[in-house]
């Protein structure tokens, strides 16, 4: 039907609004207590119009369409009521916006400037209302609140929460929470819905969680902003959570082709940007990923797309995780990709650096084949000493991504005996079933993960007692606080905040001489300081001694690239090392980090070979239609307070003896009810953005 | 059929309990007929605290038809808006949408679909109490029954009818569907009463929309001004202009209302309120900023009752002398004149008796 607004004839849908016509066909309509989302209600009376054929002024939301209706904006009445509505909302109203953190972006603000009234002829008295910064999450700045009531339709009726609601004072009604519990009592999901909505700088985001150096969206999902691949956190929890791990799945391959080893061993640092580490401990977001992962059926790959070839070809240097995702974005972008790897089979660290009882070959194996199957050339077995030299065998482009595969050993008395063994090298034959005896006790060096690999590794190999000691004390370790744990189940002596002094022994390791550091900091130099605590030596007595400080690459002097510290290779900002067509990407380049961040940085490096071989370097895929998610959350009593669920472990006297995997995925109700505390901060970004007046294309303004 | 219906107990005046009170009076017929209805879900809404509810309900049993539903309430004027109280089934609070009178909401009086209409009568009126009237009626026919204390001035019809209508209306037919009438005599300021139910109301505003509860705000912000004698002259005119808009711009019948009284009060009784600003009169001698103390040299006595009830040390004199007010030191709170046995002191409006300046020797 057509209807006429102000003289412009606008097609309208049987049913609409009036307002919601105006505002779909660019013609705006002051309003404030009507949200795009949410039900109108017709209190804030500002989008009055007048219609021909009907006595005095109606609320546009509230009035539906007719055919032929002749709508006007500016007309007396209307006028009338809408401005003296606004002289009342500003009367009680602070006066001063300046200090206001929403200045600028505040639809009051923005309104009464258009309307260009103020509440001179009222009598003025704002209604002060403490500030409630209590609070997790959200903070209640209710001197400031109109009453619009957006947020509280919002949570009751949008989201089903039902945790805000018009309450009755001695100084009148205002939104706040029945019996005047706090919103943890209350039952709040902390969804931030209502903060989304509110039209003032009533609910804000509580201080500490808004950064400056973030855009909007980081700052509201954190999680998915903080894992380098940018995986779509929330969005798979969700399918988690509703039963679909495929889906899940599907929505974790969308970023990253390792989604069971990931769930296996990611470093998840996810979870320490997760929101609801405000309300205690955070979703446990990668071992949902693991429940996704292993109940996946596959049906992603029907979704996956490979272009056509393209003719060129890619070799790439070293079978890492960095490597092979590389290799399976190129190929999918029709490349012709081999992987040259060094070692019997691919994998890189997460193969030989990483014990099997962490992540065991089946995951890997599985994971690798779906990315050849893409039609990846994997060569084994094979080193390349000299990038360069592909490019003269005719590929294209080369990428290098050996990772670091050298163990340090630190300048030590005693580090050149029989029994010194290196992180890498020990663990690499561990993998290879080639330790020979580590003798009856061990001493681990180093106190990050890697030392605990290296410890738990020497237990399953038949060690008796098996220490750690490293300069950091259990606070300042880079160890997770599951990997001390479990050790320490396992029986491994942790010596934290100790230094060494040296390997004793003549012809081969008898100990290690530990003295107690009472403190351990880095100057402004960002030099390691020590300082000892006299009359605290003592000696260890060990068979054998093995280094974790730290592993670099090998290698790479010889390639002919430019290096950083003699090791690392040198790139630009498109990936590319100092010579033309070579990439570089992973440990390789960033030094030792993630998995998780040689995966985001092969798919950066995957994208910029492509763009340099012809392509567009959209390595973006879709692998499952976009649902939308329903906004209604419901009700959960105790919410805030749901605990996170701990993954079933195999008994320690058992996994002591064997490398069998250690950490069993959650059930899948497990899985669901893990998923179900989610916040879902996403769901915000849904809301849709109710546009200021300056937004509308209009020649009335 | 109907989904389910709403059986509404709850009072809009606490003082004036009218469907509660017919339902008890008469619970069986009620019932009956309410089991009659066509309905799949009936409930009947009741003050919690009612003590003649809450023995009825211990009595009745076996009962499964009807959901009881106890309201945290002794009586709110939402109750008298039909979107509110439907709001009440689903858990929500009765917050107004609107006004629908095709909701299956009903009061005990509705249900009885009777023309007479039960009030209870307040103020100064000679005989309160209840009354059942015509439904339509005029205003002398209401006098008639209750008549005043002292000289009539006015009636007051509550929520939702709000009107406050002087002697020009008297013979005017009203539709009447307040629960509450109130009288007012020569004793009443309308200014002082016309804030009392300023007051009320923005207890009963549910904040839901501009009008209703900025506009009730306003009313009070500036009636107040008023009776404390900080009106200004543009006052009365501003009063007119909100409540003309908030009449029909409130999104229900409680802002209406609202503005409706402060119409009829201002149209019906200007010249008394104005008066508060124009002469600074109070002419009932009731608004306390308007009013003077004085004590009559002819009545007092000297003997001091007034000096030492006054607890600003504002009354001069001795034993034997005639006693004087210090109006820069007098608050008005009117305890000399309480505890004066010889009735010497009086209030004053703008005209003030003549009084001593200074102590002088009685008689």
């Amino acid at each position: 039907m057509k209807i006429t607004i102000e003289g412009k004839v606008i097609e309208a849908q049987e049913g609409a609004s009036v307002l919601n016509t105006a505002l779909k066909e660019g013609v705006y309509i002051p309003h404030i207590c009507k949200h795009p989302d949410l039900e109108a209600i017709g209190g804030c009376r500002l989008c009055m119009v007048e219609i021909d054929g009907v006595e005095g002024a109606v609320p546009a939301c509230k009035t539906k369409v007719e055919e032929g209706m002749v709508v006007h904006i500016h007309a007396p009445q209307a006028d009338k009521v809408r401005k003296m509505a606004m002289e009342l909302i500003l009367a009680t109203h602070p006066a001063e916006c300046t200090g206001c953190p929403k200045y600028g972006k505040c639809e009051l603000q923005s309104l009464y400037q258009y309307m260009g009234v103020g509440p001179e002829r009222w009598r003025k008295k704002s209604r002060v209302v403490k500030n409630d910064d209590s609070n997790p999450l959200i903070q209640h700045l209710f001197t400031r609140c109109i009453r619009c009531g957006r947020c509280i339709r919002a949570c009751r009726e949008l989201r089903g929460i039902k945790v805000l609601d018009y309450q009755k004072t001695s100084d009148g009604v205002r939104v706040g929470i029945d019996g005047g519990v706090s919103l943890r009592e209350a039952g709040c999901k902390f969804c931030g819905a209502c903060i989304e909505v509110c039209p003032t700088g009533s609910i804000m985001d509580a201080f500490n969680m808004i950064k400056d150096d973030r855009s909007y969206s980081e700052n509201m999902v954190p999680c998915k902003a903080a894992c380098p691949a940018h995986t779509d956190i929330p969005r798979y929890i969700r399918y988690i959570k509703e039963g679909e791990f495929a889906k899940a799945t599907a929505v974790i391959r969308e970023r990253v082709p390792f989604p069971d080893t990931l769930g296996c061993i990611c470093n998840h640092v996810c979870e320490d940007n997760c929101k609801r580490n405000e309300l205690g401990k955070p979703i446990s977001v990668c071992k949902l990923k693991r429940a996704a992962a292993v109940r996946d059926d596959g049906a992603w790959k029907s979704k996956v797309k490979k272009s056509e070839p393209t003719g060129k070809k890619v070799a790439v240097v070293g079978g890492g995780p960095a490597g092979l995702s590389a290799a399976y974005y190129l190929a999918k972008k029709g490349h012709a990709v081999t992987v040259f790897e060094e070692n019997e089979k691919a994998g890189g660290q997460c193969r030989y650096g990483i014990p099997a009882y962490r992540l065991p070959d089946e995951v890997l194996d599985q994971e690798i084949a779906d990315i050849l199957e893409m039609g990846v050339d994997l060569q084994t077995g094979k080193k390349i000493n000299a990038p360069k030299e592909l490019l003269e065998q005719g590929y294209d482009s080369v990428l290098v991504s050996v990772g670091t595969h050298k163990g340090t050993i630190l300048p030590l008395e005693g580090n050149q005996l029989p029994g010194v063994l290196v992180n890498a090298d020990f663990l690499k034959k561990a993998r290879l079933g080639t330790t020979g005896d580590v003798g009856e006790r061990v001493m681990v060096l180093g106190g990050g993960n890697v030392a605990y690999d290296c410890a738990r590794t020497a237990v399953r190999l038949g060690a008796k007692e098996v220490h750690i000691a490293c300069l950091e004390n259990t606070k300042q370790m880079t160890a997770s606080e599951d990997e001390i744990h479990e050790g320490e189940e396992e029986g491994i002596l942790l010596h934290s905040a100790h230094s060494f002094l040296q390997i004793t022994g003549d012809t081969k390791v008898e100990g290690v001489e530990l003295q107690k550091v009472d403190k351990f900091y880095f100057d402004e130099n960002h030099k390691a300081v020590i300082e000892l605590v006299e009359g605290t030596k003592e000696i260890i007595p060990v068979d054998t001694v093995i280094f974790a400080v730290g592993q670099k690459p090998a290698g790479t002097e010889d390639m002919g690239l430019d290096l950083i510290n003699n090791a690392y290779i040198r790139v630009d900002a498109k990936r590319q090392t100092s010579k033309e067509g070579i990439f570089a990407a992973g440990d390789v380049v960033t030094g030792t980090k993630s998995v998780i961040a040689a995966i985001s940085e092969a798919r950066r490096s995957a994208e910029e070979i492509d763009r340099y071989l012809g392509g567009d370097g959209d390595i973006s895929e879709q692998l499952i239609e976009a649902e939308t998610p329903s906004p209604y959350f419901g009700q959960c009593r105790g919410f805030a307070d749901l605990e996170r669920k701990q993954p079933e472990l195999l008994d320690a006297d058992i996994r002591k003896k064997s490398f069998v995997l250690v950490e069993q995925p959650f059930s899948e109700e497990v899985a669901k009810c893990e998923a179900s505390r989610c916040l879902q901060c996403d769901q915000r970004m849904r809301l849709t953005r109710p546009k200021l007046w300056n937004e509308y294309g209009g020649e009335e303004q | 059929m109907s989904e389910y219906m709403i059986f509404n107990l709850v009072p809009t005046f606490h003082e004036a309990p009218i469907s509660l009170n017919l339902f008890l009076k008469d619970t069986s017929s009620f019932l009956k007929r309410l089991n009659a209805e066509q309905a799949d879900k009936k409930y009947i809404l009741y003050p919690k605290q009612s003590k003649e509810m809450k023995r009825y309900l211990e009595q009745a049993e076996g009962d499964t038809i009807i959901t009881y539903l106890p309201m945290e309430t002794a009586g709110a004027f939402v109750y008298g808006n039909k979107t509110a109280v439907v709001r009440v089934i689903d858990g929500e609070k009765p917050l107004p949408t609107g006004v629908n009178d095709e909701l299956p909401v009903f009061s005990a009086e509705e249900f009885s679909d009777i023309d007479i209409k039960t009030v209870i009568i307040g103020g100064n009126a000679k005989k309160k109490g209840t009354f059942t009237f015509s439904k339509k009626i005029t205003p002398r026919a209401i006098l008639d029954q209750c008549s005043s204390v002292k000289e009539w001035k006015g009636i007051y019809f509550g929520y939702p009818m709000g009107k406050m209508l002087g002697a020009n209306q008297l013979d005017e037919e009203i539709e009447l569907t307040t629960d509450y009438i109130h009288i007012f005599d020569e004793t009443d300021c309308i200014l002082d009463q016309l804030y009392k139910i300023a007051e009320r109301y923005s207890k009963e505003s549910c904040g839901r929309c501009v009008y209703g509860f900025e506009g009730v705000t306003q009313i009070n912000m500036i009636l107040s001004d008023l009776v404390m004698k900080k009106g200004k002259s543009e006052d009365i005119e501003l009063l007119l202009d909100l409540c003309s808009v908030m009449e029909t711009q409130a999104l229900c019948d409680i802002g209406a209302s609202a503005a409706r009284t402060v119409l009829t009060a201002l149209q019906n009784f200007r010249e008394e309120v104005e008066e508060h600003v124009a002469k600074k009169n109070c002419r009932a001698v009731i608004c306390v900023k308007y009013v003077t103390y004085h004590i009559l040299a002819d009545l007092c006595t000297g003997c001091t009752d007034c000096v030492d009830a006054c607890e600003d040390d504002a009354i001069l004199g001795k034993k034997k002398f005639v006693h004087v007010i210090d109006q820069d030191e007098c608050i008005q709170c009117g305890a000399c004149m309480a505890a004066c046995e010889e009735g010497a002191i009086v209030k004053a409006g703008a005209v003030k008796p003549k009084t001593p300046k200074k102590p002088v020797p009685c008689g």
